[in-house]
């Protein structure tokens, strides 16, 4: 099967399967609401009943918003207290691992949505995926740790040079090449899950050995596909962008906000993509027994 | 060598121009320094000889001499300096970058040793006289001193082949009001020095560009791969000297005064940024105070990596730019804002020269004021990218803000907090202050103070209560109620609309309205309240801010809408404008709008948090 049909097919499988998307879409929208919570209850104490939330309806007036953050520090540093955040982060983090089994399952079994369906999906995956997901850390910290040395590395080579381009260049690729190395651990074990739920192994760290395997047997295609991906979402974003800055007035706080959840909806849209067209190219590509 | 050329230079000295040696001293010359240096960039050493003519002008005799040997906070890691900034000594460490000054000799002109006399302690000499030198009596010390140039150290020394010479020499402290106020260099200190006259000749590879205070008088090529050049200033209280073969200079005017602008080979494309910024600093003065009084003003770009930019001396500035930033945020004008500062500097420090050791405010805040009102007339925002607007005001008042209010504005400059309250107190609170004045006096008043102030002590050594007396004397009231508070004090401004209502009587057409309105910091200032009607009525109340906290009460066919304290925003100081006024009506879309944006930035961190799950 050729990118497009991988492509294409993913974009089917996204569409019908369009309930996943809503949950995945719901979560994300209430964990914020309860995340915005204590910024909200703060803000309209200051500005709820003042001439400043008036102003603050037509124009974003920067001077307002700091000397709010100056003088509630204390309130919102007690209202998101380190343990919360990084407690939702963590739960975040399980219940989107939980949700991309569900979501995988329903992709390769291609059996008709049904809450039962979904969760079941969810449930027999998410302990290995999780696994998957703790793998994963290892090679993040690896990039990391690649990032720090390249730092030391130019620093000593640069450290007589006054050529502010080149230096600003070279930590610019170093940017760059950490984020294009992050992706890559990330499309790896985009096909360590879908090796998962098509093999149904529970080996993981070989499952991951067999994703590297898998992806650097098909470079050009896996990648391909990956940034085909990428570039949809990039195209959705400058749309966003692009209406948001140039069609609706910033005052139309409504219309804003429908737009900025349209816009949400999409990018959960390519995160689903991103599972059924690269589980469409595995399929097609992966030998069989997976 | 050092010897010859130091002779050549005390015959050039015959030969300087007319128009320098016998212009009218603009001050009272306490000191005349003749200095002879040689730069030995293989060795990174400076060999000095000098010879120092000092007046003692005060009415006491003076049995001992103090002098400043700045670069001997960089000796080592047990210098005052690094004490109290290890992060600073942990770099000079790992770039073997330390840097002293040591005295090779010293006595007085053509009489004795006076080796055995001195006490140093760090960056500071005492030396006993043999005699009380006494007042009026000039003295002629002749010394000789070997600086070893620190790397990476602040405001000073080498990076690559960029060298950047400040508190260099060794130089006089000021004795004044019976005390000789020899302060070790600290962190957040910067200097005070005498007004005098400065012939300095320098030594140096013949392909270097130099840039210095001063003017210059001579130049010849020494024909061993060196050249010697040789300045000449008056009426300025330091001496500072940059020199680097990769220097690119570009050169205006304004009026009467050259400017040049020593700028990095890839920072050409910033030319115009800077002059422009630079002449409209002192077109801005010459109509608001007065014109520039030196024939000259060099602005240097400091070298990268260097930690030598935004730093004032007289007759020459160092701004401060990058590559990066003049190409990804147009909009942000850092290196206008850094040239507009400096140059201010010309005139609250290098020619109203109060003591910055101990009064740092009446250069740096007032310093800070002028920046602001030449940044807003000269560009508007500071800020302006992407939606985002932000004013060199506001930006300034986050700084105050953010000082945390430990510190009066009258504290040496070593004995704050930290530098956060440093900042934010001398530079920031300061310019709030000022503006905070000038709201209350009007505009032309605050102009006749800035111009009298100036007039009154420029080329001389003022104190806060001289600005002070300035600002009663012009203002035909004193004004000490409110110095007390602002300078003297640590009390905050912050006065609130505290509550609302408006309530329709029974018998009556008329609706009974309230407003509460709050002082709820320490600082008493008198302040306006606006009070709005729904038929568009106003009424302005004055309240004297005395008691904690008044109330006004009207009976009114008209229901009420809002009120608001300080509505014009006068009172700068106010560390809550949010609070300064009170709606009937709530504001759900002001409230909404942000916490729609806020709400979205959180969905977007999360959905990128998940792509990795």
């Amino acid at each position: 099967m050729s990118l497009w049909k991988c492509f294409w097919k993913g974009n089917r499988q996204t569409g019908r399967y369009w309930p996943v998307l809503l949950i995945i879409f719901l979560f994300n929208l209430v964990v914020a609401l309860l995340l915005i919570l204590p910024f909200r209850h703060l803000w309209m104490e200051a500005v709820g009943y003042s001439l400043a939330g008036k102003e603050l309806a037509s124009e974003l007036n920067l001077g307002y918003l700091i000397d709010f953050f100056i003088t509630n520090r204390a309130s919102l540093a007690a209202g998101y207290p380190s343990p919360l955040l990084m407690g939702a982060v963590i739960i975040y983090l399980l219940v989107n691992t939980f949700f991309a089994g569900g979501a995988m399952g329903l992709f390769h079994r291609e059996e008709r949505f049904t809450l039962e369906s979904f969760f079941r999906e969810a449930g027999r995956w998410f302990w290995r995926f999780l696994r998957l997901f703790l793998i994963s850390l290892l090679f993040i910290v690896v990039v990391f740790l690649f990032n720090s040395l390249w730092k030391a590395i130019a620093r000593s080579a640069l450290q007589e040079s006054a050529n502010e381009p080149l230096i600003f260049w070279m930590t610019a690729s170093r940017y760059g090449v950490v984020v294009l190395l992050l992706l890559f651990v990330n499309m790896v074990f985009d096909y360590a899950k879908i090796a998962t739920v098509v093999s149904g192994g529970r080996r993981m760290f070989r499952t991951t050995f067999r994703a590297f395997g898998f992806v650097f047997s098909h470079l050009g295609r896996t990648l391909g596909l990956y940034y085909l991906v990428i570039l949809l979402g990039g195209i959705l974003l400058a749309l966003y962008l692009s209406v948001s800055y140039w069609l609706i007035p910033a005052a139309v706080v409504m219309l804003v906000f429908l737009w900025q959840q349209l816009y949400s909806v999409a990018r959960v849209w390519v995160r689903l993509l991103f599972f059924s067209s690269q589980m469409a190219l595995y399929k097609t590509a992966a030998p069989a027994g997976g | 060598m050092l010897k010859k050329s130091f002779t050549l230079m005390l015959l050039a000295l015959l030969l300087i121009p007319l128009s320098l040696t016998a212009s009218q001293p603009l001050s009272q010359r306490v000191a005349y320094y003749q200095i002879s240096v040689k730069l030995d960039t293989d060795k990174k050493m400076l060999y000095g000889d000098e010879v120092i003519s000092f007046l003692n002008s005060s009415e006491d005799p003076l049995p001992e001499l103090y002098l400043h040997l700045y670069w001997n906070a960089f000796r080592n890691d047990k210098s005052y300096y690094i004490q109290k900034s290890p992060g600073l000594g942990r770099r000079l460490k790992r770039l073997d970058g330390w840097g002293w000054v040591d005295i090779k000799s010293f006595r007085i002109l053509d009489g004795p040793d006076l080796m055995e006399q001195l006490e140093i302690k760090d960056t500071v000499l005492k030396v006993t006289l043999p005699e009380p030198l006494q007042p009026q009596q000039t003295i002629k010390l002749s010394l000789q001193f070997e600086s070893k140039i620190p790397k990476g150290a602040v405001r000073a020394g080498y990076i690559r082949n960029n060298y950047f010479f400040s508190q260099w020499f060794p130089k006089m402290a000021v004795y004044i009001d019976s005390a000789w106020k020899a302060f070790q260099y600290q962190p957040h200190c910067e200097f005070f020095a005498n007004f005098g006259v400065y012939d300095v000749e320098i030594t140096l590879p013949v392909d270097f560009v130099v840039g210095s205070s001063g003017m210059p008088v001579d130049e010849r090529d020494n024909r061993d791969g060196t050249k010697t050049l040789h300045f000449h200033g008056e009426d300025i209280h330091d001496f500072t000297w940059t020199a680097d073969p990769d220097y690119g200079i570009a050169r205006d005017r304004y009026e009467d005064t050259e400017i040049i602008f020593l700028y990095q080979p890839y920072h050409q494309d910033q030319i115009s940024r800077h002059l422009k910024a630079v002449k409209a600093a002192l077109d801005y003065f010459h109509h608001w105070i007065a014109p520039y009084p030196y024939p000259r003003i060099t602005v240097v770009d400091p070298a990268y990596g260097a930690v030598s930019g935004g730093m004032e001396y007289p007759m020459l500035i160092t701004a401060g730019t990058s590559w990066a930033v003049d190409k990804l945020l147009p909009g942000f004008l850092m290196p206008e804002l850094v040239t507009v500062h400096e140059f201010g500097h010309q005139y609250w420090y290098g020619i109203v020269a109060n003591n910055e050791f101990e009064e740092a405010w009446l250069d740096e805040g007032i310093t800070s004021y002028s920046e602001i009102k030449i940044m807003e007339a000269t560009y508007g925002l500071a800020l302006e990218w992407h939606g985002w607007k932000m004013s060199d005001r506001w930006g300034s008042r986050n700084s105050f803000m953010l000082s945390g209010h430990r510190d009066p504005i009258y504290t040496r400059s070593f004995e704050f907090y930290d530098g956060t309250s440093y900042g934010g107190t001398v530079y920031a609170k300061a310019a709030q202050m000022l503006f905070t004045l000038e709201n209350l006096l009007g505009q032309e008043t605050m102009n006749r103070i800035m111009r009298t102030y100036y007039q009154q002590y420029k080329f001389k050594h003022p104190k806060t209560e001289d600005f002070i007396a300035v600002v009663n004397e012009v203002a035909g009231r004193d004004m000490s109620w409110f110095f007390d508070q602002v300078i003297y004090g640590t009390g905050v401004v912050d006065y609130a609309i505290d509550s609302l209502s408006s309530e329709k009587q029974q018998e009556e057409e008329v609706y009974l309205s309230k407003v509460r309105v709050e002082r709820l910091g320490e600082a008493v200032l008198p302040v306006e309240i606006l009070v709005s009607f729904d038929n568009g009525e106003e009424v302005r109340e004055l309240w004297d801010g005395k008691k904690k906290w008044a109330e006004f009460t009207y009976r009114k066919k008209e229901k009420l809408l809002s009120a608001q304290v300080d509505p014009e925003n006068k009172i700068w100081l106010d560390i809550n404008f949010l609070n300064n006024s009170r709606t009937m009506e709530y504001q759900s879309r002001g409230v909404n709008r942000l916490v729609a944006r806020l709400l979205f930035w959180w969905q977007s961190i999360l959905h990128l948090l998940a792509s990795f799950s």
